[in-house]
């Protein structure tokens, strides 16, 4: 229930961004820039940090031409009641759809790495508790809690330090073999894993010193840039692009790799560091798709609506049945969130045509 | 309760006395008798057996009120040390139960009380289960004057304000909330008072009935306020800006707000250097972490995790757990019901007795267990360093939580393995940065983060650095010291 | 009303909880496989389990399975067999060892271990050693003898050991995994024989294309080793120091403890046909020397140099034996396709192999020698 004083400052939206971006999408990422690119998938990735900066930007600067509203009130200013709403209800749609994939991803992982014979409906309800819990408490707890990315990201980069001496530069060159072409082509799919900044959208009226937003964003954009530049170049390097295709989770797989003096293998450990992460990441949309749908229909804040809306997301989450049918959905959702991201952008320039609501400072 | 009528004083001193002792049917411990002036004025006193200085009463009293005369009282000219003018019966009733000695005149249309109170009560001594080795070895005792007078004696400055209210329909306590005046906060002042004055309870038998009515989170078992038994616990809680709590009878004081780490902090960490300090207090967390981890991860690599076991221990363990007809959740269960049974037995009785039966307990049971192949000799380590380890934090509040914490993690981990104790350690985390502790948030300074305030968390900064309050309590002078902003 | 929902959804939620850990595998009943053995007999895979015993009614041996299993192909296949005769559960995750002959080797081995890079139980992390002979009998052999430790430690032991010393190469499955899908680097594996004492470690077997194709022994072992600059520390021993300033001397030896290897590779082309130029720079340590010589400056020199003559000629000869069994341990291969894309790209690299010439520079530096001159 939101409290008045829900509000966060902008250095704790930096782990807001940072704990949405960072979920699912790494894990899967190496191999799928190593199927597009080869072994130059990570200057795809430094072209996508650059295009999602640039995304970003746009992004708060149209929130700043309206004071203080969130991304559905502008659509309602912005384009009339009929037409707004349509996309308010894309936007939610949209919301939850992300919410159901990232939460299928994650029960996916749990039933791969350690328990392969529970229910999956079982353990969705059980893994969803902790990010309910969260969201009923507004958006204070969510950051509080998010922090443990930086734990995330500090382990990562220790492991990468550990499994170093296995690393064969050799295997990133020649630098830019695959071509221009297949590098831009896989930048397709190093974007959506980026995706997560424009939840800043829905919760920009909760952010107290909006001044300083645009450059605490740019911030956090930059250290996931910088994150997903290691993760796939040292998996790069720990396996060479033949084999990174292969694998399903290659960082799963580059903890394996390691021998630890007594306990002999940590990758338990890890992938049991990555859970919260990924909980984290769910719990962003959902708190996202939550407060859209209060604030487009104007509701009061009530437990029943995020319960309603969590039993929506592990319905949904179950459609899928294999591999492949999440793979599918996968496609669906990035090219949904790719038409979000040019929406936001054409909405800035329309912005300065159908200039009503916009607040002259 | 309305038995006492609440009617004046009037000149005609019988219909008071009627009146008086209407309300005092059946309470043979207040003492009422009369005496006459030196013009025979009838003065008729009152006073709580055993609450009063019987001394002074009857070296001084006695020897002085019986040389004045009625017309003395009309000039009030009585001597100083006479005080309080009642005017109806509650205020009479209430001023004797308080420990005054009431008298009323015959012809006045008032009572006035004499407060020499004093009563058996409690050395001033250390307590038993906070005890330390450098710092001073006082202890809070029951009755509320005392408790203040012990502050006052160590904060001699007129900025210590105490603000009392009456709580407890039948008991009538008062509580006192005490605070430096300049430093504390204004708005927590209020919105303490205003939970408290809002108790509606028959008595408040010990500071926990408050610590629990008085809570924003109902449910969580996390301990939100502090409970102390130390003056300097609570004196340096009030130069922090911090409340303390004060129930008169019982001698556990309440501190508010507080926060996650004020609960593994101890007074010997700041007498010592501060690497000294730091490693204890380190130590302390370290055994938290364990306290809480070890049991269940033992759980979930035997039933499911089978891989995780280190190759040298891989055939021990096999060995050990191959005698044990239980599976380990049973085991461990079973383990912690055998230490929580000698924990509870060994506090009820006698400590010559407790001893035994901790000896008993301990060595007997423990070896028998593993005998009988109850329990696998290896499990029976970790619990006993787990059962060692949760009684590190000093506060024992503390303590029975991260026991229970442990319990509930040991049943998931027994149902998901690993995931479970994900599950956990993130709902408790989760449940960990919503809670706050008089509306300030309970996590500080891990998360909200503030640099600032981890100097006195898990390490303990050396005294240069301590020259800045923490923010817990929103102190209105941040700086300690001279030039005092 | 609401508390009577949250009471039925608790029991639910309670009652499915509780009613069963479908993942549950406790430890007692599981019999870790630890060390795995695998060979050819009669066109028929043979494969024998070794699963330590820890019944304390039963304390003396362990449980060693051979199964035989005709023309399958897959390892889980041969653990599934296993479960049928095993009296525990069988589960391969903590896997020390995996033994196989040399005729299996010959074979090709690519798809086997496909089964450890799959699931997260198992552990990829086991030494893959080559058996020169039956390891089946090795395995039995081993359990005769009453003084050693238990079989899978008693080999984990060895082969651990001599990868410290840099005799045998340390390849576990993943990076037999890396190998097998990257082109241009081959890996090489461990070979041991049995001995009357127990095992002997002979040196390291060569693969090429995922199947074996020679053998060295250790001291070259350790050359290539450090040629692929993975020499951490090793011994080495030469003799026949011959030098007509000391005329009195017989031909002695000395001995030097390597530190430290460190090895630049060089590729020149001349008629498209790579010259591969290795620079070996080596820092020792005397170790002993057989003769009674003092040390000074110039017997310094001369021992350095004829140490760095002999390994530059022990070099160029395994190589060549590499490019004869067109094995490809040091990665030649992988560093021109990263250096010379283009040239990489328009030949074949298995023929173009077989010709590439090359030379080798040693550089021996004796640090110090002790305490005695």
């Amino acid at each position: 229930m939101n409290n008045p004083k829900d509000n966060i400052n902008s250095t704790q939206m930096i782990v807001f961004i940072l704990s949405s971006q960072i979920g699912v999408g790494i894990l899967t990422l190496p191999a799928k820039l190593a199927e597009k690119a080869g072994h130059d998938g990570w200057l795809s990735v430094i072209i996508s940090t650059s295009i999602c900066s640039i995304i970003i930007t746009i992004m708060i600067l149209l929130l700043k031409r309206y004071r203080d509203k969130s991304i559905i009130q502008i659509n309602n200013i912005l384009y009339g009641k009929y037409l707004g709403t349509f996309f308010n209800l894309y936007f939610i749609f949209y919301f939850i759809i992300t919410t159901a994939v990232i939460f299928r991803s994650l029960v996916d992982i749990i039933q791969i790495t350690a328990l392969n014979f529970t229910p999956a409906l079982l353990l969705s309800f059980v893994i969803i508790i902790p990010s309910t819990y969260l969201c009923i408490y507004g958006l204070q707890p969510i950051c509080r809690y998010s922090m443990l990315i930086y734990l995330v990201i500090t382990v990562t980069l220790l492991f990468f330090l550990l499994v170093a001496n296995n690393f064969k530069i050799t295997f990133l060159m020649p630098l830019g073999e695959s071509g221009l072409f297949k590098i831009i082509n896989s930048v397709k799919s190093s974007v959506i894993s980026f995706i997560g900044f424009e939840l800043v959208s829905v919760i920009y009226p909760y952010i107290s010193d909006k001044e300083k937003i645009l450059k605490k964003s740019l911030i956090a954009n930059f250290i996931t840039g910088l994150f997903y530049t290691s993760i796939v170049l040292a998996t790069t390097a720990l396996f060479g692009e033949n084999i990174l295709k292969r694998l399903v989770y290659p960082l799963f797989s580059l903890s394996r790799t390691y021998n630890a003096p007594i306990f002999e293998r940590l990758d338990l450990f890890y992938v049991a560091l990555w859970f919260p992460a990924m909980i984290g990441s769910t719990k962003m949309y959902l708190y996202a798709s939550n407060l859209a749908i209060r604030d487009l229909f104007k509701l009061q804040p009530k437990k029943i609506y995020i319960f309603l809306n969590v039993i929506l997301i592990i319905l949904l989450s179950r459609i899928p049945t294999n591999f492949f049918d999440v793979n599918k959905y996968s496609n669906f959702l990035s090219i949904m969130s790719i038409s979000i991201m040019l929406f936001i952008v054409f909405s800035y320039f329309f912005s300065f045509i159908n200039k009503r609501g916009v607040n002259k400072h | 309760m309305d038995i006492i009528k609440d009617t004046e004083i009037v000149s005609d001193i019988d219909l008071n006395i009627k009146n008086i002792d209407y309300a005092f049917i059946d309470c043979p411990d207040i003492i009422k008798n009369s005496l006459y002036l030196k013009d025979n004025t009838k003065v008729y006193y009152m006073y709580v057996d055993n609450l009063i200085d019987t001394e002074i009463l009857y070296r001084n009293f006695f020897s002085s009120i019986i040389l004045l005369e009625h017309k003395d009282f009309a000039n009030n000219s009585y001597p100083v040390y006479y005080s309080d003018k009642m005017k109806n019966i509650n205020s009479i009733v209430t001023a004797v139960l308080n420990g005054n000695v009431v008298f009323i005149v015959n012809g006045f249309e008032y009572a006035l009380s004499l407060p020499i109170t004093k009563f058996d009560k409690r050395e001033i001594r250390e307590p038993d289960v906070e005890k330390n080795l450098r710092g001073s070895h006082e202890g809070f005792i029951e009755p509320l004057s005392v408790n203040k007078s012990i502050l006052r004696r160590k904060i001699k400055n007129s900025n210590l304000k105490f603000k009392t209210c009456k709580v407890g329909t039948i008991t009538n306590q008062e509580i006192s909330i005490v605070y430096i005046n300049g430093i504390a906060n204004n708005d927590l002042l209020n919105k303490l008072y205003n939970k408290i004055s809002a108790v509606n309870f028959d008595g408040i038998i010990g500071s926990g009935y408050i610590q629990q009515i008085i809570s924003d989170f109902k449910y969580s078992f996390f301990p939100l306020y502090q409970a102390t038994e130390r003056p300097d616990i609570a004196v340096a809680a009030l130069m922090e800006g911090q409340f303390v709590i004060i129930v008169d009878g019982t001698p556990v004081v309440l501190i508010a707000p507080v926060s996650f780490s004020a609960f593994f902090q101890a007074v010997d960490d700041y007498n010592t250097h501060w690497i000294l300090g730091s490693f204890t207090r380190m130590t302390r967390y370290f055994g938290a972490f364990l306290a809480i981890y070890l049991s269940p991860i033992y759980i979930a690599m035997a039933s499911f995790h089978y891989y995780m076991v280190p190759l040298d221990l891989l055939i021990p363990f096999a060995e050990s757990r191959a005698r044990v007809p239980f599976p380990p959740i049973m085991e461990a269960l079973i383990m912690e019901a055998i230490i929580e049974f000698l924990r509870e037995s060994a506090i009820r009785l006698p400590s010559y007795i407790g001893i035994t039966v901790g000896v008993t307990g301990g060595i007997i049971l423990g070896q028998a267990t593993v005998q009988a192949g109850i329990v696998s000799n290896i499990f029976l380590i970790f619990v006993g360093v787990t059962a060692l380890a949760s009684y590190v934090a000093p506060s024992h509040d503390m303590g029975i939580a991260i026991k229970f914490i442990r319990i509930i993690f040991m049943l998931f981990s027994s149902f998901f393995g690993i995931i479970g104790i994900v599950f956990c350690s993130t709902f408790l985390l989760a449940h960990l940065v919503t809670i706050e502790s008089l509306g300030q948030p309970y996590f500080q300074p891990f998360s909200p983060f503030k640099f600032n305030d981890l100097k006195d968390s898990v390490i303990r900064a050396p005294f240069k650095y301590l020259k800045k309050r923490p923010s817990i309590a929103k102190p209105l002078k941040i700086n300690r010291g001279k030039n005092n902003e | 009303m609401k508390r009577r929902i949250s009471l039925i959804l608790t029991l639910i939620i309670t009652a499915t909880t509780f009613t069963g850990c479908w993942d549950n595998k406790y430890f007692e009943d599981i019999g870790f496989i630890l060390t795995s053995a695998v060979e050819y007999k009669d066109n028929n895979l043979v494969i024998t389990f070794v699963l330590p015993s820890i019944d304390s009614q039963n304390n003396s041996s362990d449980e060693v399975e051979i199964l035989t299993i005709n023309d399958s192909k897959m390892s889980r296949d041969s653990r599934e067999k296993s479960r049928l005769v095993s009296q525990k559960l069988t589960e391969s995750g903590k896997i020390q060892q995996f033994l196989m002959s040399e005729e299996f080797a010959e074979k090709g081995i690519g798809n086997f271990f496909q089964l450890f890079e799959r699931d997260l139980s198992n552990s990829t992390q086991a030494y893959l050693v080559v058996v020169e002979g039956s390891p089946n009998g090795l395995i039995n052999y081993l359990y005769t003898l009453p003084s050693k430790p238990r079989v899978s430690f008693y080999i984990n032991q060895i082969i651990n050991n001599n990868i410290m010393e840099c005799y045998i190469p340390e390849t576990r499955i993943f990076n037999v995994g890396i190998c097998k899908f990257s082109e241009g680097i081959d890996f090489i594996l461990p070979t041991v024989k049995q001995d009357k004492n127990g095992l002997i470690v002979t040196g390291s077997a060569l693969f090429s294309n995922n199947s074996m194709v020679g053998k060295i022994d250790t001291i070259e072992t350790s050359l290539l080793l450090g040629m692929m600059n993975k020499l951490k520390t090793s011994q080495y021993i030469s003799s026949q120091i011959k030098d007509d300033t000391y005329p009195n001397q017989p031909n002695h030896g000395i001995a030097i403890k390597i530190k430290k290897c460190k090895s630049k590779i060089d590729i020149d082309f001349k008629d498209d046909i790579p010259i591969v130029t290795i620079n070996l720079k080596i820092d020792s340590i005397l170790d002993e020397n057989s003769s009674n010589i003092p040390m000074d400056k110039n017997y310094q020199k001369t021992i350095q140099d004829h140490i760095s003559k002999e390994i530059k000629n022990e070099c160029i000869k395994i190589l060549n034996y590499t490019k004869d069994v067109n094995s490809d341990p040091i990665g030649i291969g992988n560093l021109i396709r990263a250096n010379y894309n283009e040239y990489w790209k328009k030949v074949t690299w298995k023929e173009t192999y077989k010709k590439i010439s090359f030379n080798v520079n040693v550089n021996v530096n004796i640090n110090n020698f002790g305490l005695f001159k």
